[in-house]
């Protein structure tokens, strides 16, 4: 599976008739097999940034590279075969089933038929759809979901070396679009595309950029960050309102508990007497024969129970609904890895 | 010389079906054949008019497509020759192109570009545009993208228009016989009265348009599986 | 080229024709306008039927599948067998012609109206309702002006379809611009052009006004704006249309044949003659029952006997028959000695010989002029007569013609468009018996016995083999001045064909038309009309039963 590098050098796209340029010099250098997400304010430029890179719009100065090469120099409808293309409306074609819009690229380039139908159905079971009942449906029989992932599937087709996706789970409900979004990471970790990712909701960029670039209105490149950076210093007053005020909230999603010191507390089994010794929580935890926490000593519940592998954001939130500063942690099996207190979250942010 | 006689009957009291004009069957069963060559001619004027209409029109729509200053002269053009009726068409091109198969299907096929043409326009107009999006994205070129997107899904569209130009078409090919080209409707006119003869053309009339309407649409059902899913 | 310039004048200067009628210029205008009145009346009322039906299942939602397919099912069934289908069960008049008209336009102007309602915005039909508005309100108020673009899409092409279609009127006995087009005798090739023209340009205003209409009801707010240049453009494109055509000027005729369809059997009694194959006659007809019955008799005849022979049967009045031998279209048809002297030779009704081979002589002489030979008559004379059913002629008290002089201001008499013209026809009449008649009418020659059993014509002329007059029981009166000369059929011959054919031909001639009496003739004539037999057929049992084939 082939990646390949995107540079934007200056890449500019000014309409005839503006005062203000559409995308201002835009620089930028998505290292091979990362997520880019463009993210920013309507009519930032973002989507036409993107176009440019497959020149669905053409730049009016600058340059964009890829895997070196100028996108320039090759002929359109050529370059956008070796590029998969996502769309927020999908865009499947309705006359073809599913198999034929999947194959429409390798049709193009005359792969033979066997090799095609081959390939539907790994990329049909790649996006988690079961090949032998989707593969003969129309898009129009599809919920909204499997049309989105038929457009992921379409757009990987040819195994391209890079992907540009233009807010294509923007339509999605929003149980749906987290689930797509889970899955878009999962597929990324095994086929490791280079991917530019257009959102303007900041949220998705976080969760789904290795690299964030935030645009301003004007097409200005205002910083191009990993999420953490981004959050914890942001570049200027516009990218810290639009990160939002909660910034500090939002890097806790970024880490999870496994990541930070936990507290030791000590431990005890019931009818037994607490050890003795230094120990950061005072407060003696009851644990059964296997390690789980049944309760505190002093006789309140052991609630929450926080994961090794929930984010901290989650932690926080669910300690404060149960009106707790301290949690018990517990590993993959249940049992207690250590506490978890506010002042531990509160610790995770310090610069 | 002459050896035989004409048989000579008497009609003063005569009392039959035909003559007393109702709509006599047995008439129509002995005296069908008189109807099957009109009726082939009938179906030549049709079929060959709606071919060569869409012929053109299909060639124009494809050009107006991308050039869309093209759309209003052609309509205009094209509407005027609906608009002139074309009993009226056959006379104004007799001087010109004189009596004949020619003459009539010069103004049958008048008749069907503006329907046809307004069809496959409207056809490729209604396209979605994610669609084109996304397949120019995906690297088809303008042609590819024409032949294996946009028309495919301009198909219902496109044969909704020829159906109706077909039935159209048929109705004024009954006239046809007034420029010399034959038809059922000379059958017609050769004995406007009995009802026997005018229920029996109009009817194969009124057939053949119900069976090219209905085979047209069988034919979009099977070229555009898609649409009924 | 020239042949549009002549119609052009046609429409616009009135001429009179060889007896006096006068036709083009102001008498166009007068078809023109019973053509439109005929076409408003059917619009009008089939826009007071099908709108309300169409606002009423737009409203409440129903019967969308026939109020959307019955322009479908419209469009199928041709105007012509609308029209034929109404005259025949019904009769001609204006009512029934109407009535065709009407059901014509309803089904795109119900398809229109019905979706044009379904097709407002139902947030505002909700908010109308939610207002409190009454349905009868709604339908006033919000859904027809927003249905209006639509439902006046539909007036404009039924609009257009009767204005069309009205063309064919005449066929039901009522004048309209078709006249000059179906009935193309009195007026000429010009005429017929000219009504032509008239017609297209009458459509083509009717589609332009309404469309203006149309545009003007949209409620402003829908309106798209276009440029004016729309008019404009029609004009160009209009011209550019005349242009092309003009340019086509493509040469030649492209004639159908029907193509000979002859036995080619040995006969009995015409000898078939090998030489006779390089000879090639084609063989025309004027355009009524006894007429294609003669055309048939001598074509199968003159094949029996070897020749090479092609039908051109049913070409129209005699004018046209007789351009049609002169320019060469076709070799040969059959004329009655009476019309020849009449219509051709200029001699008037009074002044013809009463005696049929005198008439005969007289007519032979005028078209040897022509370039023409004229054979030997038939046997059966087939004069023009004045007929009426036998309960008119009891209430009229009438067995002459000059009886008729006491009534004429009342009665309505029925004839062939070319009839107002002839000295053995209305002119006649009016000339030799001073007869005035409250009104002629014109009708194709093949109605002439169905308006008298219908009761529309007081008085019909029909011809004196015509085999409905024994089935009827008409009356015929009689010819106390000897107006009506005689009618024998003569076969007209081009002259170099007659040569060419030598004395063949006359042989061949006499053979077959021996038998033909007045009885044969108007036998032969019944099985046409009244067993609906073709005249192929009929030719044929003559030629067989005779013992000629």
């Amino acid at each position: 599976m082939k990646a390949a590098t995107l540079e934007f050098q200056e890449a500019t796209k000014v309409y005839a008739g503006s005062p203000e340029p559409a995308v201002d010099r835009l620089s930028l250098e998505v290292p091979a097999g990362e997520i880019c997400v463009l993210v920013g304010p309507s009519g930032c430029g973002k989507t036409t940034a993107m176009r440019m890179a497959n020149r669905m719009i053409d730049m009016t100065s600058g340059d964009i590279l890829l895997d070196g090469r100028s996108v320039g120099e090759r002929r359109p409808a050529e370059l956008r075969r070796e590029i998969g293309y996502a769309i927020q409306q999908v865009g499947l074609f309705p006359h073809m089933t599913v198999a034929g819009n999947v194959a429409t690229v390798p049709r193009l380039l005359g792969w033979d038929r066997k090799r095609i139908a081959a390939r539907v159905d790994e990329l049909l079971e790649l996006v988690s759809l079961d090949p032998a009942e989707t593969r003969d449906r129309y898009p129009s029989q599809l919920s909204g979901g499997q049309r989105q992932r038929v457009g992921v599937a379409r757009a990987l087709a040819v195994d391209p070396p890079l992907m540009l996706m233009d807010e294509p789970f923007g339509a999605i409900d929003p149980i749906n679009r987290e689930r797509l979004q889970n899955e878009f990471l999962r597929l990324q970790e095994e086929i490791r595309k280079t991917v530019v990712f257009v959102t303007h909701d900041i949220d998705e960029a976080i969760k789904m950029g290795d690299r964030i670039a935030v645009l301003q209105k004007g097409g200005k490149l205002a910083q191009y960050a990993p999420p953490a950076e981004l959050l914890a210093e942001p570049a200027n007053e516009f990218v810290e309102d639009f990160v939002g005020a909660d910034r500090a909230l939002k890097r806790l999603s970024l880490q999870r508990v496994r990541e930070v010191d936990l507290w030791q507390a000590p431990l005890v089994r019931d009818g037994e007497r607490p050890p003795t010794g230094e120990f950061d929580v005072d407060y003696p935890l009851v644990v059964d024969a296997a390690g789980r926490p049944v309760r505190w000593l002093s006789g309140s519940r052991a609630e929450p129970v926080i994961e090794l592998d929930d984010v901290l954001r989650d932690a926080l939130s669910e300690m404060l609904q149960h009106e707790t500063q301290y949690a018990p942690v517990v590993d993959a099996r249940g049992a207690v890895a250590g506490v978890l207190s506010v002042e531990i979250i509160g610790q995770s942010l310090a610069p | 010389m002459t050896i035989a006689q004409v048989q000579i009957r008497d009609r003063s009291s005569e009392e039959s079906c035909v003559a007393d004009n109702g709509f006599c069957p047995d008439w129509i069963w002995d005296n069908f054949d008189r109807y099957v060559d009109p009726f082939w001619d009938h179906v030549y004027l049709t079929v060959v008019a709606v071919a060569i209409g869409f012929l053109i029109s299909f060639g124009l729509a494809l050009l107006a497509y991308r050039r869309r200053w093209l759309v209003a002269p052609i309509v205009n053009v094209t509407g005027i020759l609906y608009t002139v009726p074309s009993l009226a068409a056959f006379f104004l091109l007799l001087p010109i192109t004189g009596r004949g198969t020619t003459t009539a299907l010069i103004a049958l096929v008048a008749y069907t570009l503006l329907i046809i043409f307004r069809n496959v326009l409207a056809g490729l107009d209604n396209v979605p545009e994610e669609a084109k999006d996304a397949g120019r994205g995906m690297g088809l070129t303008q042609r590819q993208l024409l032949w294996r997107v946009e028309l495919p899904l301009a198909v219902p569209e496109i044969v909704a228009g020829v159906r109706v130009a077909a039935t159209t078409t048929v109705g004024l090919a009954t006239l046809a016989f007034f420029a010399g080209a034959g038809g059922l409707g000379g059958e017609i006119f050769a004995d406007i009265n009995f009802k026997s003869n005018v229920v029996t053309a109009g009817g194969l009339c009124v057939l053949l348009a119900a069976v090219l309407d209905l085979g047209l649409l069988l034919v979009q059902r099977a070229v555009s599986p898609w649409s009924r899913a | 080229m020239k042949d549009f310039v002549d119609a052009i004048e046609f429409i616009f200067e009135a001429r009179e024709t060889n007896e006096g009628v006068r036709v083009g210029g102001s008498q166009f205008l007068e078809l023109a306008a019973d053509h439109m009145w005929l076409s408003l009346v059917a619009t009008v009322i089939a826009c007071a039927t099908a709108i309300p039906l169409g606002l009423w299942l737009g409203h409440v939602g129903r019967g969308g599948f026939v109020a959307i397919n019955a322009s479908n099912v419209g469009r199928a069934v041709p105007s012509l067998a609308l029209i034929a289908f109404f005259v025949a069960y019904l009769g001609v008049g204006f009512a029934n012609v109407t009535l065709a008209l009407v059901l014509l336009a309803i089904p795109p102007i119900l398809t229109n109206t019905y979706v044009g309602v379904r097709q407002v915005d139902r947030d505002s039909v909700d908010a109308a309702r939610g207002m409190g508005m009454t349905g009868a309100q709604t339908v006033r108020r919000v859904e027809l002006p927003l249905a209006l673009p639509l439902i006046f899409g539909g007036i404009r092409t039924s609009a257009v379809n009767v204005v069309a279609t009205a063309t064919l009127a005449p066929l039901a006995g009522l004048q309209s611009l078709g006249d000059p087009i179906i009935n193309v005798s009195t007026y000429g090739d010009d005429g017929r052009l000219g009504a032509a023209l008239l017609v297209a340009f009458l459509a083509v205003a009717t589609e332009l006004s309404l469309a203006a209409v149309q545009r003007a009801s949209t409620p402003k707010g829908i309106r798209r704006r276009r440029g004016r240049m729309k008019q404009v453009r029609y004009a160009t494109a209009l011209i550019a249309v005349l242009l092309a055509a003009l340019a086509l000027a493509a040469c030649g005729d492209d004639d159908d044949d029907d193509g000979g369809n002859g036995d080619g059997d040995a006969s009995a009694q015409i000898e078939r003659n090998e030489a006779n194959a390089d000879i090639s006659i084609t063989v025309g007809s004027k355009n009524f029952t006894e007429q294609k019955v003669l055309g048939e008799i001598y074509a199968q005849g003159l094949e029996a006997a070897g020749f090479r022979v092609d039908k051109e049967l049913n070409l129209g009045d005699e004018k046209t028959a007789l351009e049609a031998v002169t320019g060469g279209e076709i070799d040969a048809y059959p004329e009655y000695t009476g019309t020849a002297l009449l219509s051709f030779f200029g001699v008037k009704a009074n002044e013809i010989p009463k005696d049929p081979a005198v008439a005969y002589e007289d007519a032979r002489a005028g078209f040897e002029d022509e370039g023409l030979v004229a054979f030997p008559p038939t046997p059966f004379t087939s004069s023009n007569e004045v007929g009426l059913t036998s309960e008119k002629a009891e209430e009229l008290g009438v067995e002459t013609i000059s009886d008729l002089a006491e009534h004429d201001q009342d009665l309505t008499l029925y004839g062939s468009p070319e009839c107002r013209q002839r000295t053995d026809c209305l002119l006649g009449l009016e000339q030799v018996y001073e007869l005035d008649f409250r009104r002629f009418v014109p009708v194709a020659i093949d109605l002439r016995h169905e308006v008298l059993t219908s009761g529309r014509a007081d008085l019909s002329i029909v011809f004196t083999t015509d085999p409905q007059i024994q089935r009827e029981g008409f009356v015929l009166l009689e010819d106390d001045e000897g107006m009506f000369p005689p009618y024998n059929s003569t076969l007209v011959v081009r002259e170099e064909v007659a040569n060419e054919a030598g004395e063949e031909l006359e042989r061949v001639l006499s053979q077959v038309q021996e038998g033909l009496t007045d009885e044969v003739m108007q036998e032969l004539n019944a099985r046409v009309d009244l067993d609906k037999k073709t005249p192929e057929q009929v030719g044929r049992e003559y030629l067989e039963e005779s013992g000629l084939l």
